[in-house]
């Protein structure tokens, strides 16, 4: 058999995980957030800092001081082997949810989009036919092809954000008063929900290669994220106002396909859709190796390739199963992610950096 | 639906003939394990399309029943 090597740096894996949280931030963000906090929803994301950047800080912690360890060994060591298996099944059962959701979410945007009318279906197979392909190749190699969606979505982002801020209104995104502040604090749950992924990236710390300059890449993850949401944000409720982007499904397409250049369409919608897509594919393949490393570690199996093909076929059906429309899962994204996702992202490492504190492990 | 199903049954298949034949018990019964949940649920796709989706049965559930 031949031996792979499956070391990731760190900036590596921050990298899966700012292309992983990409789509989601597109989609899910910008409207939850204007929905809540109306013209005020671009402070959102700064707000969620104050919780992310602890959140972080002590993933950092209790990564770093167990590294060569996956979460599941981290949890089994920390908080005891009953309370620890049983965490990783519920995080390997959460992963598994949300793979169903993104496959669906990636193939429900392509029928909206671009191929209108086709059977999202279809698509959805395609989709677990080539996740089911590349990500028997470990997590090098999705890395490696990361790197490269990463510079393409930084580029276009620069591009749209540009075309974008040459139709900004500024009375869009303004008043803002100190009657803002509970909205903007109840709207920097959506961020944070989209945010806390950073948790499963750790379920393969053990692949995890800390190195030099630990801090400032971490730094620049939370300092990449901020200023493309608040970007982001920005421009699209700069562009179209907080009422339109809190009702469209996939608002920054809508934006990008509104982008005119000497008063005939730019273009720029299918550039965006074939860059989100290859994102899209990232989103999906960090959550199918994630799954299926949890499943590996709580069971104790001697490697996790042979489980992809179930794992990503019932991903595959509970995806057709998860909504009958995109609206059902738009509603369950919006009422019932964020406590799922906020109990298991930001609610374990809490408990597992106290516990570690308390028995001087950290 | 159908056609999903039957490439599934194929593969899974022919994993689960690999895992056999290396005798590994463990992670072939939990390969037969996730195909059989895979196949009940696939199955029920294809044989109820009038079925009620997860997120409304969770929503539902969530919204005390109201909807």
């Amino acid at each position: 058999m031949i031996q792979r090597n499956e070391k990731i740096t760190l900036l590596q894996a921050m990298l899966i995980f700012l292309v992983a949280t990409h789509t989601a931030s597109l989609r899910f963000i910008t409207s939850a957030s204007a929905s809540a906090a109306h013209q005020a929803a671009w402070l959102s994301v700064p707000v969620s800092m104050i919780v992310f950047l602890p959140l972080l800080y002590m993933l950092y912690k209790v990564m770093h001081a167990f590294e060569g360890k996956s979460l599941h060994d981290i949890l089994c060591a920390v908080l005891g082997k009953a309370i620890g298996k049983s965490l990783s099944l519920l995080i390997a059962l959460w992963l598994l949810m949300l793979l169903s959701l993104y496959m669906r979410y990636a193939s429900d945007t392509l029928v909206t989009t671009v191929f209108t009318g086709a059977d999202y279906r279809l698509l959805l197979f395609i989709l677990a036919g080539f996740v089911l392909v590349i990500v028997r190749w470990g997590i090098a190699v999705i890395s490696r092809m990361n790197k490269l969606i990463f510079v393409l979505i930084v580029a276009q982002l620069a591009l749209t954000l540009f075309f974008l801020f040459l139709h900004f209104r500024p009375d869009f995104v303004t008043p803002i008063s100190t009657l803002d502040i509970v909205p903007v604090a109840q709207s920097a749950i959506y961020p944070l929900t989209i945010f806390v992924y950073i948790t499963p990236l750790f379920v393969f710390n053990d692949n995890i290669v800390f190195g030099e300059k630990r801090r400032g890449k971490l730094a620049l993850t939370a300092g990449f994220l901020t200023a493309t949401n608040t970007l982001i944000l920005l421009a699209l409720i700069g562009m179209l106002g907080w009422h339109v982007i809190s009702k469209l499904t996939v608002p920054y397409f809508t934006a990008v396909q509104n982008i005119s250049v000497f008063d005939s369409s730019a273009g720029l919608d299918s550039l965006f859709m074939s860059i989100r897509t290859l994102a899209d594919f990232i989103t999906i393949a960090f959550f199918a190796y994630c799954s299926s490393r949890m499943i590996k570690n709580v069971f104790g199996l001697n490697g996790e390739t042979p489980l992809l093909t179930p794992i990503i076929g019932f991903a595959f059906f509970f995806a057709v199963y998860f909504g009958n429309s995109t609206f059902e899962l738009i509603s369950f994204s919006r009422n019932i992610v964020p406590y799922l996702n906020l109990s298991l992202g930001l609610g374990v490492p809490l408990v597992l950096f106290a516990v570690a504190k308390i028995r001087k492990m950290v | 639906m159908v056609i999903a199903l039957a490439v599934f049954i194929a593969l899974s298949a022919i994993g689960l003939r690999k895992l056999i034949k290396e005798k590994d018990k463990q992670q072939a019964a939990l390969y037969a394990l996730i195909s059989l949940a895979a196949l009940a649920l696939g199955a029920l796709l294809t044989l109820a399309p009038e079925y009620k989706s997860f997120a409304r049965i969770v929503l539902d559930i969530f919204s005390g029943g109201a909807k």
